[in-house]
C-alpha cells in the first residue's frame, strides 16, 4: 500500500464519525422542521454534557487498554448519597464535594485493586458496578430520591448565556484533552496502552499512572452524574444504568481503540457522544418508536467499528492495537 | 575502561559463567560470539544491572561497578540496544525518545524544545525522518536507529549491541555498521554480539569467544580466522556437528508446488521428494517464511497450485494439511507455538486430539492420548519434571521447541516445514533436533528446512534453494554446495 492511499484511508477513518454526524444532522433536518434551530442545538449540548464527561474519563481508561464498567453506578451512588444528605437538611452547595468524594473513592477502589492486587480491570469494575448500584439502592430504599428546587436551579443556571452543564463539560473535556496531548502523563498513557511491559522497561511509573487514570474516571463519573441529575431533579433507581456502555460507545465511535494505545477526546470522543445524543434527540423530535433507539445506536456502532477495523487492516495499523 | 575480574554466576547449583576476565579500552569495539547458551546474555545482563555476579568484580571508568538495577547502568554510562526494540509504534519518534523525561514548561510538554532535541539526536544517527513521524511507519532499520538515538541521549561511554543486524536489510545493515564506526571515532566503546561472524570480524577490534560459560578466546580480530573462531565456539570441527543420514532421497515427488503467489512471494515453484531435506535460504525479508506460511495456509495465496502425493490440492488450509500429514513448525515459538501457561501434556496433544475422538460422539479417551504423548515426549527428549503440572513457560527454549516438535509428531507427519527450528536454542538441544530430523527422514518423511544459518543448511540438507526478493534465485544440489555462491545468490539484486 502506498503512503498516499494509506494517508487517505487514515483521514477518512479518522473522520468517519464527523461525516456521520453531519449526515445525521442533514437527515433529521429534512425529516422535521423542529430539529434544525439554535435552541434545539443548545438542548443537544445540554443533554450530551453528562455523557461526554464520563466518556472523556472512559477514553483515558481505554487508551491504557483498560476499561471502567463502574461509571454508571458511580453516577447513581454519588447522586443518591448527596441527594439523601440534601433532603436530610445539608446545604445544597455541600452536595458538590460529596459527589466528587464518592467518585474519587470508587475510582480509588478500582485503581488499587488493579494496581496492587493485579485484578483485571474488567472484573474489578464489574464488581464495583454491582457494589455501587447495590449500595445506592440500599441507601435510597430502591425509591426515587426527589431533589429540592434549588438543585434544579444549578442545571438551568447560565453564565454569559451558556448553561452551566455545557460550561462544566467544556472545562472537563478541555482539561482532559490538554492532559492527553500536552503532558508527560498523557503521552505515557498511550505507551502503557501499547505495552505495559515495555513501559515498565522504559522507566514509566505504570502503577502510579494507572491509579490516577481510574481516579480520573471515577471523578468524571461523579461529575457527569451531577450534571445529569441537575437537569432531572430526581434520581430514579435506574439512573445511570448502562451509562458505562453508552460512554464506551461514544469513545469507540470517536476512534478510541478498545485494545489501548489509541484515542483522543477532541474531536474523537466529543463527536462520538454528540452523535449518540443527536440521534436520540432527533428520534424524539420525529416521534419515532422509543424501542427503536437502542437498535439504531447499535447499528451505528457496528457501522463505525466496521469502517474502523477495515481502515486498520488495510492501513497497516496492526501495530496500533 | 571496563575491566572484568574473574566474574562467575550461578543459578542455584548451575554455574553459567566461570572466571571471566577481560579488559576493554576506551573507544574499542569488542565482538562477543558464542553459541546460544554459552553465557553471552548472562554476562551482558550482569553489565546491564539485571543480574548480580556471584563471584568477581567489575571496574568501569576506574571505579568499582555494581549496578543494582537497569537505571543504574544507564546512569553510569552503559547503554543497551536489545535485539527486541523497546519502542512504542503508536507514538512519534520524539515521544519515544523522551517518553520518560519530556522537556517541560510550566508542567506541559515543551513541544518546541522536544522537537529540537530530537532533531539533533536524529542527526547524530543519520535518520532524516521528521521527529513527528509515527514509529510504526519506520522500517526495522530506522527503528533501530531510533533506539540508538535513545541510547545516545544518555551520553553513554559503552554501548552494548545484542544481535543488532538480524532484522535488517542488507542496506540497513551497511548503514548501521558505518554508524558504529562513527561512534568509534567519538571514543565510545562498544560490545557487539552477533552470530554473523563475518560482521563481527569486520567491525570488532578484538573478539571474545564464550563457550559453556567460559572465556575460550580473547584475540585481535585481524589475527583470528573464522574457522578458528567456529572451532572455539563449538569446541570441535563443524562437520562432525551435523549427523549423517543413513538414507538418501527417493524418486517420487511428495509435494509439487507450482507458481505460487503470496504477498512478497512471486511465482515460486518447488518440489520435494520422499526422504529429502530441502533447505530454504535467504535474507530476512526475502520471502522464505511468507512462502512457507502461504503454502500452509497462514497467508493469503493469490495464485498457484499444488500436488500432494500425485493428487491436485487447492485448499491451502492448515487443518486440511495436518490431516494429510503436512505440518508447520512456526518461527515465532512464543507467540504462535506454545501455549505458555498450559502443561506439556496439553501442549503436545493439541493438534492430534481429533485423531483420538470417537467417531460420532466425539468422546475423547485420554488413556491412549496420554501414552502417545509420553511416547513422543520421550522420543524428542524433552527434559521435564511433570507432564501435567509444569507449564511450558518454565522450560528452556530448546525444550519448548521439542515440545512443539512432539506436538507435530503426534499427527504422524509426512512433510515437516520447519521454520528456523534452532533459533535461540542451546547447542545440545540443537544437536538433538538434528538427530530427530534425521530419524524422521530415515522413517520416510521429508523436511522443508528454513534457516538463516547457512552452516545448518549445508550440514543438514540434500538440496538448498536460495530465495531473493520473493523469488527463488538459485538451487544447489548437495554435491555443488558452496557457501560463498549461496550467499552471493541471496545477496545480489534481482534487477541486475
Amino acid at each position: 500500500m502506498t503512503d498516499k492511499n494509506r494517508n487517505m484511508i487514515n483521514r477518512i477513518t479518522r473522520n468517519s464519525t464527523v461525516v456521520l454526524l453531519l449526515l445525521v444532522v442533514v437527515l433529521f433536518s429534512s425529516l422535521s422542521d423542529g430539529f434544525l434551530n439554535a435552541r434545539n442545538f443548545l438542548n443537544i449540548l445540554i443533554q450530551v454534557s453528562g455523557l461526554a464527561i464520563i466518556a472523556a474519563g472512559m477514553t483515558l481508561v481505554l487508551i491504557t487498554a483498560g476499561i471502567d464498567l463502574s461509571v454508571g453506578s458511580v453516577m447513581f451512588l454519588a447522586g443518591v448519597i448527596s441527594g439523601k444528605l440534601v433532603t436530610g437538611g445539608m446545604a445544597v452547595w455541600m452536595a458538590i464535594p460529596v459527589i466528587l468524594l464518592v467518585g474519587i473513592a470508587m475510582g480509588w477502589v478500582n485503581g488499587i485493586s488493579i494496581v496492587r492486587f493485579k485484578v483485571v480491570p474488567f472484573i474489578v469494575t464489574l464488581a464495583t458496578l454491582y457494589i455501587g448500584r447495590g449500595l445506592g439502592l440500599y441507601i435510597s430504599d430502591t425509591r426515587a430520591v426527589n431533589l429540592p428546587e434549588s438543585f434544579l436551579a444549578i442545571g438551568s443556571h447560565k453564565i454569559l448565556g451558556i448553561p452551566l452543564p455545557v460550561i462544566i463539560m467544556i472545562i472537563v473535556l478541555t482539561a482532559l484533552h490538554l492532559l492527553l496531548a500536552n503532558t508527560s502523563l498523557g503521552r505515557q498513557l498511550y505507551a502503557i496502552g501499547h505495552s505495559r511491559e515495555k513501559s515498565v522497561k522504559a522507566g514509566i511509573r505504570v502503577d502510579n499512572i494507572l491509579l490516577k487514570v481510574y481516579l480520573i474516571s471515577g471523578l468524571c463519573g461523579a461529575i457527569g452524574g451531577f450534571v445529569a441529575i441537575a437537569q432531572l431533579g430526581a434520581i430514579s433507581p435506574s439512573f445511570g444504568h448502562q451509562s458505562e456502555f453508552t460512554a464506551i460507545a461514544a469513545a469507540v465511535l470517536g476512534g478510541t481503540s478498545l485494545f489501548g494505545g489509541r484515542g483522543a477526546i477532541f474531536p474523537g470522543t466529543l463527536v462520538g457522544a454528540l452523535l449518540i445524543q443527536t440521534i436520540q434527540n432527533g428520534l424524539v423530535i420525529i416521534n419515532a418508536d422509543p424501542y427503536l433507539y437502542p437498535l439504531i445506536t447499535a447499528g451505528l456502532i457496528f457501522a463505525v467499528v466496521l469502517v474502523d477495523s477495515h481502515g486498520k487492516r488495510t492501513a497497516g495499523f496492526k501495530y496500533l492495537t | 575502561m571496563l575491566k572484568l575480574h574473574y566474574i562467575g554466576k550461578s543459578f542455584g547449583p548451575v554455574k553459567v559463567l566461570k572466571e571471566i576476565s577481560f579488559a576493554l579500552e576506551k573507544g574499542e569495539t569488542l565482538g562477543l560470539v558464542g553459541e546460544n547458551g554459552a553465557g553471552k546474555s548472562t554476562l551482558m545482563n550482569i553489565l546491564g544491572g539485571v543480574f548480580e555476579p556471584t563471584e568477581g568484580e567489575i571496574e568501569f571508568n576506574g571505579q568499582p561497578y555494581h549496578p543494582l538495577e537497569v537505571m543504574d547502568s544507564l546512569q553510569q554510562g552503559i547503554a543497551f540496544i536489545h535485539q527486541e526494540l523497546n519502542l512504542f509504534p503508536n507514538l512519534t519518534i520524539k515521544e519515544n525518545l523522551f517518553i520518560n523525561e519530556f522537556p517541560l514548561r510550566r508542567g506541559f510538554i515543551d513541544h518546541h524544545d522536544l522537537h529540537k532535541k530530537t532533531k539533533k539526536l536524529l542527526e547524530e544517527v543519520g535518520l532524516a525522518q521528521s521527529p513527528s513521524t509515527l514509529v510504526a511507519e519506520l522500517t526495522n532499520g530506522q527503528q533501530q536507529l531510533v533506539e540508538i538515538a535513545k541510547a545516545l541521549k544518555g551520553r553513554p561511554r559503552l554501548i552494548i549491541f545484542d544481535e543488532p543486524t538480524t532484522a535488517l536489510s542488507q542496506e540497513e545493515t551497511g548503514r548501521l555498521l558505518s554508524l558504529i564506526s562513527e561512534l568509534k571515532q567519538r571514543e565510545i566503546s562498544m560490545i557487539f554480539i552477533s552470530h554473523n561472524l563475518d560482521q563481527v570480524k569486520a567491525i570488532a577490534d578484538r573478539i571474545a569467544v564464550l563457550r559453556d560459560g567460559r572465556l575460550i578466546a580473547f584475540r585481535e580480530a585481524s589475527q583470528y580466522s573464522k574457522k578458528q573462531m567456529i572451532r572455539d565456539m563449538v569446541g570441535r570441527d563443524l562437520e562432525q556437528f551435523f549427523p549423517q543420514r543413513k538414507t538418501s532421497p527417493g524418486n517420487g515427488n511428495k509435494l509439487v508446488v507450482e507458481k505460487m503467489n503470496v504477498d512478497r512471494v512471486n511465482q515460486v515453484s518447488f518440489k520435494i521428494k520422499e526422504r529429502e531435506v530441502v533447505g530454504l535460504y535467504g535474507l530476512v525479508g526475502a520471502g522464505r517464511s511468507e512462502f512457507a506460511r502461504g503454502l500452509y495456509g497462514l497467508e493469503k495465496v493469490y495464485e498457484g497450485h499444488a500436488e500432494w502425493k500425485g493428487h491436485p490440492y487447492h485448499k491451502f488450509k492448515p487443518r486440511s494439511w495436518i490431516k494429510k500429514g503436512v505440518v508447520y513448525l512456526t518461527e515465532d515459538r512464543r507467540e504462535e507455538g506454545i501455549l505458555s501457561f498450559k502443561s506439556i501434556m496439553e501442549n503436545v496433544q493439541l493438534a492430534a486430539l481429533p485423531w483420538f475422538a470417537k467417531r460420532i460422539s466425539g468422546w475423547l479417551d485420554f488413556g491412549p492420548v496420554r501414552s502417545q504423548v509420553k511416547d513422543k515426549v520421550n522420543s524428542t527428549r524433552v527434559r521435564y519434571q511433570n507432564l501435567d503440572e509444569q507449564p511450558v513457560s518454565e522450560l528452556s527454549g530448546g525444550n519448548q521447541q521439542k515440545v512443539l516438535l512432539a506436538r507435530w509428531l503426534m499427527t504422524n507427519p509426512e512433510l515437516l516445514i520447519l521454520d528456523e527450528p534452532t533459533k535461540g536454542i542451546d547447542i545440545g538441544a540443537r544437536e538433538e533436533i538434528y538427530h530427530l530430523i534425521n530419524q524422521l527422514v530415515e522413517q520416510g518423511s521429508c523436511v522443508l528446512l528454513i534457516s538463516s544459518e547457512i552452516e545448518e543448511l549445508l550440514g543438514m540438507c540434500d538440496r538448498i534453494l536460495v530465495m531473493n526478493q520473493g523469488a527463488i534465485s538459485a538451487e544447489f544440489k548437495k554435491e555443488d554446495f558452496d557457501q560463498s555462491a549461496i550467499l552471493k545468490h541471496a545477496l545480489k539484486k534481482v534487477s541486475e
